[in-house]
């Protein structure tokens, strides 16, 4: 596949420099998976794909236009390349558009393990079964759990660039998941909600079968998290300690990332604009994007345009250090490119020395986040405010469940109200975080 | 591909979008362009139904979407995309077996077939006698004649151009604007083995604004759009240019001066239009059938029972001319129709797909959506509103003492099973003593579907629709939706600022 889509690539680039572009790249993507969804032993759906993807750029006197198309039949992507060169003259000039360097470009010069050899490993009947296996297991730990869902789902995924600096590289990548999610009866002692329900769940991803998390553990992870919000009520409006799981660590650092986005920051959409050598966090936090860490599921060899990825610090001791840059973002600040056109690869939070048990022992009165909801997070400005859910800390002892409030500050205090860093690492996604504590958080419930 | 012979041959091809009425153009389309015939087609079903499912459809999908983006003042881009294939959906009870192709080869068509056929395994399947289609030709809400796709290019320019204009022209501290035009249409025909057989062309038109406002150190930001399943007429009658320009300008410059939001619980106001996304969050996601029928919406199982307060009458529908969350017939072939959900604060019913309907020994309601031929349809909102109410919005705002007024939103989010749901104002202000004071920011509302809507203490006499702006996102599945609501007011809510 990575070969027949390499030739196709390099026609379409050469294509693309007869047609009188003097900068052409493309990108090709494959992608075949499968996902199997069980309820009350049965299945409720099972969907088998295969997906093609072209994206084609192409620039002339520095204007610029591009396609895309899942058709990558020469009868569409003749026409559709020309209709792109059509509207070129009417495009502005950007004299900050560019391919990359291409002393930059290349493949990192490490082994990254992200494709499974003996992928899919299983036929389609073992792996329903293994999701039926996961709602049992789940299910026969509490009787008043009723499953919403199991779920099992792969992919192999090969991806393709070209440009015409010569660049020309490709990989495939694998991927497993399954998952469950719960619900179960929650009655409302007051107000209309008496139809109240909880709900959730647990999944483990990985690039490899054996990285999976046992059925059992994922199944008593996703009976106790639901389970524990059970007769959740409102807290008080209040500022407190709040410590975020694994999870939404993920999440706040997720919005922290794009801030360091060069694309934010020429665009003054970032709080950390103007900021890089300032102390812009608690001087114990240690961020950084590191792309060749093995079988993690952001790794990879080179960004989206070919450039060679290797390993950013971006917060050092609390000090901005570095943004992550695209070639065109480096064009705009007057840098060069960090390799990260396509976003971060593998972003780390470098972990502390306290359990999760430990952060939550550190709070006498305060919250223990598990869920954020909503859209109020505003990169630009730095403000911050979601929908919340989790459990109060009452005496470094998680109490009574809660919900229906906001958590609300500013990226700017947070960051430095980041006190204590925890020790266990969540690698279920590519940012590879611990829980933390905020020292101070507002809270608005009654 | 062979490209060394295309280089060869260099005649010019230029792409065409075939015209007509619906079906004529989907005929164009998929039988005169790629070569499925009927015969095709019933050749799928027979391959969809092979293993003995009880139900089959192909949903065949084209669609063209081009976009233009200034930035700087530069036409930084413009794009076309293309993206087609069938999907093939079999049915075994309330199983789903599904597969797509992106080749419309009769071939490739079969194997997807066979694929989804194998969610049903049974040893004997009767022979089928072959399939009796039934065209439906369903009425057009949304009769496009001339589409923004047909503007040339620096036609759009020039509408871009304006828009960015007015943003800077309103103030000079908007620092940046950013301003992006997309249209699309989406040629489906969706073909089923009881003989539906349903073509619909939609096209979808958004005009986007986004500036950046500075002043010193303090950056803030504002955006505005219009859109919906409109062509050239929509682009022409009115300068909406130069409208979402001041618009979004005034939004940023607005925020330069706004003060933190209060927080804790207050009389919440919810203006016109756009605060129709509470009813999306509040009412509309758990009354999508799927979560009843599963049983984990906090609303299952509630129909017949009081679950808002009695000023609240509310509706989905897909018929609102041209609107963006409009239909002609939904993603599974049924026709749309005006669906009562909650009346004067009694539960009516749900949105239902076939599964549901059938699960629930109903009709189908027309709320059966998919983002793409990718995609199984579930039970989707169309455009959802609350219907007017009597009272003078004056009167609404004179009611409150303390409290807040909301008038844009960027989003909201619901959990369905317990009902809690948040949506987040962009543009809001204080109430004091009955008046309109301060602009606040950096807030989100928090409150729980049943609880809220029996807290709506006064409904205005101003209805309005959003303008056509929403995406609404549920298992990772996005389709547009409409929204629509008078002025409101929430006895209490939970403000969430800092």
């Amino acid at each position: 596949m990575i070969d027949q889509y390499k030739q196709l690539a390099s026609n379409i680039v050469e294509y693309g420099k007869k047609l009188g572009a003097d900068q052409v790249s493309t990108s090709l993507v494959n992608a075949v998976s499968f996902q199997v969804e069980v309820r009350d032993g049965k299945i409720e759906s099972l969907k088998e794909s295969g997906s093609a993807g072209m994206y084609v750029t192409l620039c002339r006197d520095q204007q610029r236009s591009t396609i895309s198309s899942n058709d990558l039949r020469l009868e569409t992507l003749r026409p559709l390349m020309r209709s792109a060169m059509q509207s070129l003259p009417f495009m502005g000039k950007d004299p900050y558009y560019s391919l990359p360097d291409p002393q930059l470009q290349g493949r990192a010069d490490v082994t990254l393990e992200f494709s499974d050899p003996d992928f899919p490993i299983h036929q389609s009947e073992q792996k329903v079964a293994m999701a039926i296996e996961l709602e049992e297991k789940t299910l026969a730990l509490e009787s008043s759990l009723r499953s919403e869902q199991a779920y099992y789902s792969d992919l192999v995924s090969h991806t393709v660039h070209a440009d015409s600096n010569g660049f020309l590289d490709g990989y495939s990548k694998t991927l497993y998941s399954v998952g469950i999610s719960v619900v179960t009866e929650d009655k409302a002692t007051s107000g209309l909600n008496i139809g109240r329900k909880q709900t959730d769940g647990w999944f483990s991803s990985a690039r490899f079968w054996e990285k999976l998390e046992a059925l059992e553990s994922i199944a008593d992870k996703a009976c106790q998290r639901t389970l524990r919000k059970l007769g959740a009520i409102k807290p008080p409006t209040c500022e407190v300690p709040v410590v975020f799981s694994a999870e939404m660590a993920r999440s706040f650092l997720a919005s922290c990332s794009s801030a360091m986005m060069g694309d934010h920051v020429f665009r003054k959409q970032s709080f950390l604009m103007d900021k890089l050598g300032e102390l812009v966090a608690n001087p114990q936090i240690q961020l950084s994007d590191q792309p060749l860490l093995s079988g993690m599921l952001g790794s990879r060899y080179f960004d989206s345009e070919g450039v060679i990825a290797k390993p950013l610090t971006l917060i050092e001791d609390g000090k901005l250090v570095n943004y992550m840059l695209s070639t065109y973002a480096g064009n705009k600040l007057k840098m060069e490119s960090t390799g990260h056109a396509g976003g971060i690869s593998n972003l780390v939070l470098e972990p502390g020395k306290y359990t999760e048990e430990e952060l939550i022992s550190s709070v006498d009165n305060g919250l223990y986040l598990t869920s954020m909801s909503g859209q109020g997070v505003n990169v630009t400005t730095g403000d911050y405010s979601r929908g919340a859910q989790g459990l109060w800390i009452r005496d470094g002892k998680l109490a009574e469940p809660v919900s229906e409030f906001t958590i609300a500050s500013t990226f700017q205090q947070m960051l430095h109200n980041l006190d204590l860093i925890g020790c266990e690492v969540d690698t279920r996604n590519p940012i590879l975080t611990p829980p933390f504590r905020i020292n101070k958080m507002s809270i608005s419930g009654t | 591909m062979d490209l060394e012979e295309a280089l060869l041959e260099e005649q010019e091809t230029v792409l065409q979008l075939p015209t007509g009425t619906p079906d004529q153009m989907a005929k164009a389309l998929f039988e005169g362009q790629m070569g499925v015939t009927d015969f095709h087609m019933h050749q799928v079903l027979q391959a969809a139904l092979s293993r003995g499912g009880d139900y089959a459809d192909l949903y065949f999908e084209y669609a063209y979407r081009t976009s233009v983006v200034m930035e700087e003042s530069i036409i930084k881009n413009s794009s076309i995309s293309i993206s087609k294939g069938v999907g093939v959906r079999v049915l075994k009870g309330d199983q789903t077996g599904y597969a797509y192709s992106e080749d419309l080869s009769l071939e490739a068509m079969q194997r997807a077939a066979r694929t989804a056929a194998s969610i049903a395994t049974s040893a004997t399947v009767k022979e089928h006698e072959g399939y009796r289609f039934n065209r439906l030709k369903p009425s057009n809400y949304y009769p496009v004649i001339r589409m923004v796709t047909d503007l040339p290019l620096a036609d759009k320019i020039t509408k871009i151009q304006d828009a960015e204009r007015a943003a800077h022209d309103y103030d000079p501290r908007i620092k940046r604007v950013t301003v992006s035009m997309v249209d699309t249409v989406d040629i489906v025909r969706i073909v089923t083995s009881d003989g539906r057989f349903v073509s619909d062309v939609r096209p979808m038109f958004r005009m986007n604004v986004h500036c950046v406002a500075q002043e010193e150190k303090n950056v803030q930001t504002g955006s505005a759009g219009v859109g919906g399943r409109v062509g050239l007429p929509f682009l022409e009658a009115e300068d909406h240019p130069n409208q979402i320009g001041k618009k979004a300008a005034a939004e940023a410059i607005l925020l330069l001066g706004a003060e933190q939001a209060p927080s804790g619980s207050m009389p919440v106001i919810l203006g016109p239009a756009q605060s129709g996304i509470l009813l999306h969050e509040a009412v509309g996601h758990p009354l999508e059938a799927d979560f009843n029928r599963k049983g984990s919406s906090a609303y299952s199982g509630r129909v017949g029972e009081q679950v808002a307060s009695p000023l609240c009458t509310i509706y989905d529908t897909g018929t609102i001319d041209y609107d963006r969350g409009a239909l002609n017939c939904d993603d599974e072939g049924f026709l749309p129709s005006q669906n009562l959900l909650i009346e004067n604060g009694i539960l009516r019913g749900y949105m239902h797909d076939r599964i549901s309907a059938a699960h629930y020994d109903l009709e189908p309601t027309g709320n059966g959506r998919r983002e793409s031929y990718a995609h199984y349809p579930m039970p989707r909102m169309t455009t959802t509103y609350l219907a007017n109410g009597e009272t003078d919005p004056e009167e609404i705002l004179e009611a409150v003492d303390q409290g807040i007024y909301c008038v844009s939103f960027s989003g909201g989010q619901v959990d369905i099973s317990n009902g809690d749901f948040v949506f987040v104002p962009t543009v809001a202000y204080l109430v004091e003593k009955g008046k309109i004071t301060k602009p606040i920011k950096n807030l989100t509302l928090i409150g729980n579907g049943p609880d809220a809507m029996s807290q709506v203490s006064l409904v205005g006499n101003d209805f309005a629709f959003s303008e056509g702006i929403w995406t609404c996102g549920k298992d990772g599945q996005s389709v547009p939706v409409g929204v629509g609501l008078p002025t409101v007011l929430i006895s209490e809510m939970t403000v969430g600022g800092m």
